[in-house]
């Protein structure tokens, strides 16, 4: 988590670029690659596919994008990259694959301390709901929410990653939130 | 008057996420206060958020820590052998070329040249043939002797003028 939010702070840094222009590639890709994989399993990939994603991605790195670049935009560079490489994988097969059961029970064996049985249930239900819907959502509303709430990313830094006006992203944010609490919300099971 | 619930819709979303201005924030709160839907939807944000977490997380608990990239070293070699490969190629079509180069390829010959030759032939025949019959005539031997000679001299290369140097001999 320290690595993690050590990744953001240099990426958040104004005068990061002017310190450290035209870094190598893959030195930039290997200090960034928890963040990127952080972004791939948020897309929802398996293991498997959140490996070979950063494969391709650290094969892209090698041979780097056609003119040099600042840190910063180099950064942005590799997670647009990894964004639309795991865009391709999300349309090619199911992703969120683990059912809400099995990541429960996963959460159970390292929380001892568990709650009532009855709330297990509903919880379990839910948690399926989301997933479901994480797994539907459209692709131009996935890659937002993940970079926005689970990369922590502010929405001017997503648009300049997603090459979008910061608007539009922000759109974007509205609609996949309200798609998965509208959902939730429709399916009877409202929040306790 | 209460407002229309589309006008906070989308104002949930970022009165959720905190970051509304103060007098906006104050709007929605007043708002929430009196109606069911609205509070049950910031609700439904919050929770629905709150899951898409855990499975999130569940999701990168699974993934590899780190991954194996290529070595560079490996790729300067992969190139070294294209150069390599490019090469040999090239020298192998030099060598082809300069193999064709000395050796003339043999003659084809044409259809026209074909056509020539056994014209020539049935020509050189018919007169070999015409000589031979004057041959028979103890009266004609000088004419027939001089016709084996004009089909020599004519036709060299066909297989009636090797008959009348024969006869000539």
């Amino acid at each position: 988590m320290n690595e993690q939010i050590a990744d953001y702070e240099g990426y958040m840094d104004p005068t990061a670029g002017e310190r450290s222009s035209k870094l190598n590639m893959v030195d930039i890709f290997l200090a960034q690659q928890s963040r990127l994989r952080r972004i791939a399993a948020g897309m929802g990939l398996g293991a498997s596919d959140v490996e070979d994603v950063l494969q391709d991605v650290s094969i892209k790195a090698l041979k780097g994008p056609a003119n040099s670049q600042s840190k910063e935009q180099s950064t942005r560079w590799l997670i647009r990259v990894t964004v639309n490489r795991c865009l391709r994988e999300h349309r090619r097969r199911r992703t969120f694959k683990r059912h809400a059961g099995e990541i429960l029970k996963m959460r159970r064996q390292g929380d001892a301390a568990s709650g009532p049985t009855a709330e297990k249930a509903v919880q379990a239900e839910e948690l399926e709901i989301v997933r479901e819907n994480l797994q539907k959502l459209d692709e131009t509303l996935l890659p937002p929410l993940v970079l926005r709430y689970f990369c922590q990313l502010k929405s001017n830094e997503i648009a300049a990653i997603l090459d979008l006006p910061a608007s539009t992203v922000r759109g974007r944010l509205r609609d996949a939130r309200l798609i998965l609490a509208k959902r939730l919300q429709k399916r009877g099971l409202e929040p306790q | 008057m209460k407002e229309s619930c589309d006008n906070f819709a989308e104002l949930l979303v970022d009165y959720a996420d905190g970051c509304l201005p103060a007098e906006q924030s104050a709007r929605v709160t007043d708002h929430l206060t009196e109606c069911d839907h609205c509070r049950t939807l910031l609700e439904s944000l919050q929770k629905s958020l709150e899951l898409a977490q855990v499975i999130w997380q569940d999701n990168l608990s699974k993934t590899p820590e780190t991954i194996r990239i290529p070595a560079p070293a490996r790729t300067t070699q992969r190139s070294w052998l294209r150069y390599v490969a490019a090469a040999v190629l090239i020298v192998s079509a030099i060598l082809i070329a300069t193999n064709m180069l000395e050796k003339p390829a043999k003659h084809q010959p044409t259809f026209a040249e074909i056509e020539q030759k056994i014209t020539d032939a049935g020509n050189a025949a018919k007169l070999l043939a015409a000589a031979d019959f004057l041959g028979g005539y103890a009266n004609a031997e000088t004419i027939a002797k001089q016709q084996y000679r004009r089909i020599v001299e004519t036709y060299p290369n066909t297989p009636a003028a090797d008959k009348a140097k024969t006869q000539i001999e």
